[in-house]
């Protein structure tokens, strides 16, 4: 795993772990969506999806949805 | 025998402007009013004014000594003596307040005898050596002597006299000479009053009184923190400057802005030509009210160092020895490296840094720079390392990323809550404003590790201190909402009109969980639970509550929380939307405001509009004609990742010394290193520049016009007062490379970009130059709404309407004490230094802080052996270097503290890449660590040694300064 990735996966988790702990999951997903869409660059997006994709990661589940569903997001509006 | 001279005479039109009434005692604010009739003239004036104010007002002066508008009147020289119709004697002006229908005469041949016999008891005890006074021209002593008609003395000088008291050097800015005191206490008082450090006492009684720093005590080694208010007040030149003793009175005056921290006083740079004599804070100043700090009032000389860059240098790898050159050489070198870089690798691979010591336009510059010039959205600014979770959190919330009331509010608040700040070191100037409320009587609670010294401060009183955790901020705040919600003190009307009503349910039912109880966050936090119960009462329970917070709240894993959580707290308890409350963040730096307000981070454009909302962007575009990606940029840290990663190449660092500020260092020398380009614009060879391609020499806060936006929002004018030492002011170094990059910028005047931002930021809208020269400042938004800007946010309504509470769950940090590391290092700052130290290093501030120090508590280093003064191996799992040992109980046990103020200490070395989840803030406060006695420095202290020794060699020979280490 590289320097990058490993920042990728540990920031997801932690989003995902502060906004989503005590929140009934979909509203979790939506909410880690948003903030990422709204902070990460293209890049870091690009590497989570990427990641995310891999068998056997280390995103929690928050933060596995989340990068799935923003994926589908990208693929219908490539920013 | 006196000679007299009349200062005024001599000195030319705009020093004489800014010389400022003194109305001998301070404002009275009193519903109720009194006229009286003063020399024929009738005057009303609020009860509880004294003659001597109210006879100031309408324009009559009284001589005087002792008394002076900051200070309570003291009425000790009796040189302000009147008469009152229907009263016996002369009573004191300045100690008699005006009476309905008094009739005051302040002139008569009695009057004037006595004052003429009290001066020449004055002038009899002390020198005449007034033609080689350093004060002659600015001493009262003198012009009372001038005004009172003194033409003889008639006591001989033989008797008993003060004339052979000898001086106090100790302190490195100023020189107390006893012989020239007319113990008028004047300096006393200011040191209580102004400053409230009570480091100076009048001992004896009579003709043996005098001005002591305490038994066996010079100022150096009393409590003085070198404010300089006593020296400022004093009459004579018993106290002062030893610039004014080296170099002789001043000339003429520039109002302008202090650079160092984000209270941003306002100072008039005292001049003779074109060379700084002394900085007097200006008594006009709207955030500082005439005081000052050591930093801002001396700590100047920097500016002019030898150690200065003012040639151009660049080179091809970092292995190379620089080659000085012209401007127009660096300019272009640098921007050809970029346009290879980016043709190599792709737009994205290049980016932009700015530092909170910029001014506004600058930092608008780079921004503009990176994203029209560059073409992308890779800027951002050191705020991202302090404050960044203030801005999300605040926004989240209160729909504001800024602090909501002016450093004034404070003195109507009633409790105050200390929050992760030390503002009698970080924050002086409002740190002895806060002193002052607290000396009226308004509560304390503090929550900090560490027992900070405001806990300590003379005739303050700590209500409650609560020693938490590092780490565990969110399950305090938590806590403090669930009493709070738990015992019925929320105020529901305020919840009920201000609040968004689901946000609030939502939030409600999550607080009032027992989770958050204190008793069950104590474990957590360290913090009684009965202690943290009545400090909630005591914070709900009165009228004005206001929370002050820094750096402790934001350098977290969950500084975003935190800060969110503190707002809850606020909007729970309706203390928003008026004086005396609020949320007020202590920013670190000048500017940390203004360079985030100025569009600074990746994701928001100008006064926080984001990148991604079309029409916010397109009003940019239209106006900068280019297209701006809309997707947001890499931060600071993200920018190091993908440069270890190979994705990011080049960078343009304005002012910020990321070698040395940033966490984790040796990922961020790994990141440096592996950049093809690195552009480093500062007035210093900083850290950064041992790994620079280009270096562009800056120009210091003396040297250029623009402005400065403090943490009470106020927009502050900076005031060229020299020309730049290299040539250029900043704003014109970023132009010339925007300009050479292809993307034109044509700026005359900092104002032009004033101008442009006002156009495109809301809050901006109505702020302009020559609205700053008319007004002083401007606490922004500033439109058409509130067209001399906005002191207190809030106030009917919030930006997004109604403010909305944020679950803010406590996650603990990842950084654990353990077996491997079982102590928590904390890091912090000191009064005579400021941030990374390039600047206060290179003044004598030297002299209270010369190196960084390890506190420790006896319990933690009698466990490992470990002595006062013992050098001491620091190990986390980042890295490892060596402190010198202080052994203090202002530390609990298992926490240790260091400052990082010198870059050979490597306190960055040991600290982590673990960063606040909103925002990628660092958490600098937390840092799982095991300490030893050692004898040899760290391996990185001996690298970093090493290679900045080889640094040296590759710098043009002919340099006298610029040396990274002293060889
Ligand atoms: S410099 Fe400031 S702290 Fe020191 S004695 Fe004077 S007023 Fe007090
Ligand atoms: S040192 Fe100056 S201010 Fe202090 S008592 Fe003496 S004359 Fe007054
Ligand atoms: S450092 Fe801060 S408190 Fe000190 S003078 Fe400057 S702005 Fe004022
Ligand atoms: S000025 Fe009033 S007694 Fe000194």
């Amino acid at each position: 795993m590289d320097v990058k990735e490993a920042s990728i996966i540990k920031m997801s988790n932690q989003i995902a772990d502060n906004i989503g702990l005590h929140l009934p999951p979909e509203q979790a997903v939506l909410k880690v969506v948003e903030h990422i869409q709204l902070f990460w660059a293209a890049s870091m997006k690009d590497t989570l999806i990427a990641y995310s994709k891999k068998e056997a990661n280390q995103l929690n589940n928050i933060a596995q949805l989340a990068s799935i569903q923003l994926d589908t997001m990208r693929m219908t509006d490539p920013a | 025998m006196v000679d007299f001279y009349d200062p005024k005479a001599t000195q030319n039109q705009t020093f004489q402007a800014n010389i400022k009434t003194d109305f001998g005692t301070p404002e009275v604010q009193s519903k109720q009013q009194v006229s009286l009739t003063i020399d024929g003239q009738h005057i009303s004036v609020a009860k509880g004014t004294s003659v001597f104010r109210a006879a100031a007002m309408l324009n009559i002066s009284i001589p005087k000594l002792c008394a002076s508008d900051n200070l309570e009147s003291f009425g000790s020289c009796r040189l302000c003596a009147v008469e009152i119709e229907g009263r016996r004697g002369m009573p004191a002006a300045c100690t008699t307040p005006a009476e309905q229908d008094m009739q005051v005469k302040t002139q008569n041949s009695k009057i004037a005898r006595l004052r003429k016999n009290i001066m020449e008891l004055y002038i009899s005890d002390h020198p005449l050596d007034c033609l080689t006074c350093p004060s002659n021209g600015d001493c009262e002593l003198q012009d009372m002597a001038g005004a009172v008609g003194l033409r003889e003395v008639r006591y001989g000088f033989e008797g008993k006299n003060h004339l052979d008291a000898s001086k106090d050097t100790s302190n490195p800015y100023f020189t107390f000479e006893p012989n020239k005191c007319i113990v008028c206490s004047r300096c006393v008082r200011a040191c209580e009053e102004v400053q409230g450090t009570y480091a100076l006492t009048l001992d004896g009684r009579g003709f043996d009184s005098k001005v002591t720093t305490g038994h066996n005590n010079d100022f150096l080694s009393s409590d003085c923190v070198s404010c300089g208010a006593c020296v400022q007040t004093c009459p004579t030149s018993a106290l002062m400057e030893n610039s004014i003793i080296a170099q002789g009175q001043p000339e003429h005056s520039v109002t302008t802005t202090c650079a160092y921290c984000g209270v941003g006083c306002s100072f008039e740079a005292h001049m003779k030509g074109e060379e700084v004599i002394r900085m007097v804070p200006a008594k006009d100043g709207q955030a500082n009210h005439g005081h000052s700090c050591v930093k801002g009032r001396f700590a100047f000389g920097y500016a002019t160092h030898k150690d200065r860059i003012t040639t151009p240098m660049v080179r091809d790898e970092i292995d190379q020895p620089w080659r000085e050159c012209s401007w127009e050489e660096a300019i272009n070198f640098a921007a050809s490296k970029l346009r290879g870089v980016q043709e190599k690798y792709g737009k994205d691979s290049i980016g932009g840094i700015t530092s909170s010591r910029c001014t506004n336009e600058e930092t608008y510059l780079v921004q503009k720079l990176v994203r029209a010039g560059f073409g992308n959205n890779n800027t951002d600014t050191c705020a991202r390392v302090c404050h960044s979770p203030t801005g999300y959190g605040l926004k989240a919330t209160l729909g504001e990323s800024a602090g909501t009331q002016t450093f004034d509010s404070v003195m109507k608040a009633d409790t105050i809550m200390v929050i992760g700040a030390n503002p009698t070191d970080a924050h002086p100037v409002f740190g002895s404003l806060l002193k002052k409320r607290l000396r009226q009587g308004a509560h304390l609670i503090i929550a900090d590790p560490r027992k900070i010294d405001l806990a300590n401060s003379p005739h303050v009183t700590l209500d409650h201190h609560l020693p938490l955790r590092p780490g565990t901020n969110v399950a305090f705040i938590n806590a403090m909402a669930h009493v709070i919600v738990d015992e019925g003190l929320e105020d529901k009307a305020f919840i009920a009109a201000r609040c968004q009503t689901q946000a609030y349910q939502q939030w409600h039912s999550f607080i009032s969980d027992q989770r958050h109880s204190p008793e069950n966050t104590e474990s957590i936090t360290g913090i009684d639970a009965q202690q943290l119960r009545q400090a909630a009462r005591l914070y709900a329970g009165v009228n004005n509550g206001a929370i002050y917070y820094g750096l402790g709240v934001t350098e977290h894993s969950q500084g975003s929380s935190m800060v969110m959580g503190i707002a809850n707290l606020a909007l729970l308890t309706g203390n928003i939307g008026r004086e005396g409350v609020g949320v007020n963040p202590l920013r670190g730096q000048n500017n940390v405001q203004g360079s985030c307000d100025m569009g600074s981070f990746p994701h928001e454009l100008p006064g926080y509009q984001h990148v991604s909302k079309d029409s916010l962007r397109e009003k940019f575009e239209q106006h900068w004609q280019v297209k701006i990606d809309k997707e947001p940029g890499l931060r600071i840290p993200n920018m190091f990742d993908a440069a270890i990663d190979g994705s990011f190449k080049g960078l343009y660092c304005q002012g910020e010394d990321i070698a040395q500020s940033d966490p984790n260092i040796q990922h961020v020398e790994a990141a440096l290193k592996s950049l093809e380009c690195l552009i480093v614009q500062d007035i210093f060879l900083n850290e950064t520049a041992r790994f620079a391609h280009v270096f562009l020499p800056g120009s210091s806060f003396l040297e250029k016009d623009g402005t400065f936006t403090n943490a009470e929002r106020r927009i502050n004018r900076v005031r060229r007062v020299i020309s730049p030492l290299a040539g250029k002011a900043d704003w014109e170094t970023t132009m010339a490379l925007s300009n050479a990059l292809g993307y034109p910028m044509n700026y005359q005047h900092p104002k032009e970009i004033m101008a442009e931002i006002a156009e495109l930021t809301p809050t901006f809208n109505g702020v302009s130059y020559q609205k700053l020269d008319e007004l002083g400042s401007i606490q922004w938004p500033c439109n058409a709404l509130n067209m001399e800007g906005t002191p207190t946010m809030h106030v009917n309504d919030f930006p997004i309407g109604k403010a909305k509470f944020a679950l803010t769950e406590y996650v603990p940090t990842q950084e654990r004490a353990s077996r491997k590391f079982p102590l928590l290092l904390t890091t912090g700052r000191i009064l005579s230094q400021y941030n990374v130290g390039a600047q206060t290093r290179r003044t004598d501030n030297q002299l209270w802080h010369d190196k960084d120090q390890l506190e420790i508590h006896p319990h933690d280093a009698q466990e490992r052996g470990i002595n006062d003064g013992d050098n001491v191996g620091i190990s986390s799992r980042s890295g490892n270097t060596v402190l010198m040992a202080k052994i203090t109980e202002r530390m609990q046990p298992g926490v240790i503290y260091t400052t990082f103020h010198h870059p050979e200490s490597g306190a960055n070395v040991v600290t982590t890449d673990n960063s606040d989840w909103a925002t990628n803030c660092p958490e600098y406060k937390v840092t799982a660590v095991q300490i030893e006695k050692v004898s040899v420095p760290s391996n990185w202290q001996q690298r970093h040694k090493d290679f900045s020794q080889k640094q040296n060699s590759y710098l043009p020979k002919n340099r006298k300064g610029n040396r990274y280490v002293n060889e």
